[in-house]
């Protein structure tokens, strides 16, 4: 059953599917980890109280955080006792550097699926992202030029020959700091057939898609 | 940043030198430099990273490990003392390969190898790390078994399977690396043998010449021997745990000086500790013709500082060494399937969000004990199972060395030309070790 979420004013809504997780959760039926905090959330239900435990990896995933059981919360009598505490993964500096990430897809369907996940992500702090698409980039010429704004020249061959062989190619580029989440999410978590990750680069160096696709969120 | 490897096949051959970016400045600085200039760690930054490396280095040593140095101290005294200084610098070097290669490209070793050289290699390369892996596994449990057995007067059999259930239930269900961090402490037991080494009164200048002056004998045994202990040094279960380590710390290319101070603080500690097991073994055991076929015999080593003592002291370090080394030999074996193949990977994902992750890592357990059970020798299906990883170690090291000098898969992160010189001595070491072995077993058979 769909879940309706009430918004506060100005406050971006909370994915479909991370919603079904708290909802499955709450009815006994839950699907393993928290879709964006995987393991390192823990939460249960004691008779009328949801208790949520962990270290979360920001400032900023503890306001999502707060904003998910808030509107979990809404409608039901149901308590929330959030424990969880911020604890940052690392002391890596963010802006420093940019890493780009090459996912190839046989299905449309599945590279915009993946698209939709990747921007919906909150721990993915600024993405930019472009679907080369066979139908508009099949032709060599086409596909090479495109890839020649998009993509670093030793990999340009692979992305080359991958739509030109009629598959669908996502390029996303995040800070450095972000990139293990965005492999996982596009090599294990999307159906994706490969994942060429590029080595990083100096912020700000790589080449902007002519059609940015920002998912900044902060 | 020059290499001087070959490229892999996955370069394109002609076309614009690479770079690391597409539209890069002539005057940009590389990333590498870039990231070179943030703060170096202060005093207590490395003390932060060298103690919990220093802990690791003595987890590197496993029951096999433990085992081969006490044979080889055995049966050649201080002989081979000098292979071990010569591959602790070796092993820093290959592990930091290992680590870089999970902090540039954010994923796995098998996932890398499969990417940039193909299916084939990958496949064969992970097939030879899995039989190496479920080899050592076995061997562990079997004389985690033995000693359990030895120090409570029961049949050994009788702790194999809830040895291999415990451990299961600890890396499936629990948070395999909150008790690491628990276990590693009945690890520093091995410490003790330094304080028997001492003890046991050495020749020391004999030891310590041994260690900077090569004294090769031309015999199997001593090949085999070398073998053995650059297998249990320089063993490629542990560059797949590492690289996934990496990962699974989220550390990527600004974490490298510490990683690589971690990594070099843990493997010195390591063979530091090796260095005092085949000190001890030589003194007590060599000097008086003692060879190793039981665990009671390896336990002797001990004596000088522990008496009466000496066996039940060594069933705690081998137990927690055990508990330590066999989550990781099946997690490693995991991780290298599952990458091959294109799972979902990874100790902190639950069973049901990696099925075949988890699965592979169960079969591991399970063959592991069908090896266990088995009427093989402890002592010698410990030792052969590092002769093993010997012998597939250098493959694995070219596969490294050309991943980590490639231009393509990193960027301004490759090889220093020192780390090319050292890896491809490590190479040549370990092949020239081989077949000096396998040539000696064929002309004078397998030593009795």
């Amino acid at each position: 059953m769909p879940h309706r979420q009430p918004r506060i004013a100005n406050e971006p809504a909370v994915p479909e599917h991370i919603m079904s997780w708290w909802v499955g959760l709450l009815e006994g039926d839950s699907e393993g980890s928290h879709p964006v905090f995987g393991s390192r959330l823990q939460a249960k239900l004691e008779e009328q109280t949801l208790v949520v435990t962990g270290d979360l990896p920001s400032e900023a995933g503890r306001r999502d955080l707060e904003r998910e059981l808030r509107l979990v919360a809404e409608g039901r009598q149901l308590q929330i006792q959030n424990d969880t505490t911020v604890a940052p993964e690392g002391e890596e500096e963010q802006g420093l550097l940019e890493q780009t990430l090459v996912a190839i897809y046989d299905e449309e369907l599945h590279a915009k699926l993946a698209v939709e996940q990747v921007k919906s992500n909150p721990l993915l702090r600024s993405v930019r992202l472009q679907i080369l698409d066979p139908q508009r980039f099949g032709g060599p010429a086409a596909a090479d030029g495109v890839s020649r704004q998009h993509v670093a020249p030793t990999y340009r061959r692979d992305v080359q020959e991958a739509v030109a062989a009629g598959k669908f190619v996502v390029v996303a580029t995040v800070d450095e700091t972000d990139a293990f989440i965005l492999r996982e999410l596009l090599d294990e978590d999307t159906r994706s057939r490969q994942v060429l990750v590029m080595p990083p680069i100096i912020a700000g160096s790589a080449p902007r898609p002519a059609v940015a696709t920002s998912g900044a969120r902060r | 940043m020059s290499t001087s490897a070959p490229p892999p096949a996955a370069d394109p051959p002609s076309g614009p030198p690479a770079s690391s970016a597409a539209t890069a400045a002539p005057t940009e600085e590389p990333a590498r430099e870039l990231v070179a200039r943030r703060p170096r760690p202060g005093f207590r930054d490395i003390l932060k990273v060298v103690g919990p490396g220093i802990i690791t280095g003595g987890a590197d040593n496993d029951p096999a490990g433990i085992t081969t140095y006490s044979v080889v101290g055995a049966q050649s005294g201080y002989s081979q003392n000098w292979l071990l200084l010569l591959s602790t610098p070796l092993l820093i070097v290959i592990q930091q390969m290992a680590a870089r290669v999970g902090n540039v490209t954010k994923t796995d070793l098998a996932t890398s190898i499969r990417i940039h050289f193909g299916v084939k290699v990958a496949a064969i390369a992970v097939l030879a790390t899995v039989i190496a892996n479920i080899s050592t596994l076995g061997a562990d449990l079997e004389m985690m078994a033995a000693v359990t057995g030895l120090v409570t007067g029961l049949k050994f059999v009788y702790f194999i399977v809830p040895f291999s259930a415990l451990m299961a239930y600890i890396t499936i269900f629990a948070d395999y690396r909150a008790f690491s961090r628990v276990m590693l402490w009945l690890v520093a037991v091995y410490a003790t043998y330094i304080v028997a080494a001492v003890l046991s009164h050495p020749n020391w200048s004999d030891a310590l010449t041994s260690t900077v002056i090569p004294r090769i004998t031309t015999t199997p045994a001593y090949f085999l021997g070398a073998v053995g202990l650059l297998g249990t040094t320089i063993t490629p279960y542990l560059f797949f745990w590492q690289t996934s380590g990496e990962i699974e710390e989220r550390r990527g290319v600004q974490s490298i000086q510490r990683t690589n101070l971690d990594i070099a603080a843990g493997m010195v500690w390591s063979n530091v500790t090796a260095f005092f097991i085949l000190v001890a073994t030589g003194s007590v055991l060599f000097a008086h013709h003692t060879t190793i076929k039981t665990a009671a015999d390896a336990a002797k080593a001990l004596e000088p500082f522990a008496g009466p003592y000496a066996q039940y002291l060594f069933a705690v370090g081998i137990i927690g060494a055990g508990l330590l080394a066999i989550p990781v030999l099946a997690a490693s074996t995991a991780y290298s399937v599952s990458g091959l193949f294109g799972w979902r990977r990874g100790l902190p994902r639950v069973a049901r969000h990696a099925p075949e992750f988890y699965l592979v890592l169960g079969i591991a357990l399970l063959v592991g004990i069908q090896f266990a059970v088995s009427d093989l020798d402890p002592i010698k299906a410990l030792f052969y199972s590092q002769v093993l990883d010997g012998v597939i170690a250098p493959v694995l090291v070219v596969l490294l060395l050309l991943l980590t000098s490639s231009r393509k898969v990193m960027g301004d992160f490759t090889n220093h030309r020192a780390t090319v010189v050292i890896g491809w001595v490590a190479v040549a070491v370990l092949v020239v070790a081989d077949v000096a072995m396998f040539y000696s077993l064929a002309t004078n058979g397998f030593p009795t």
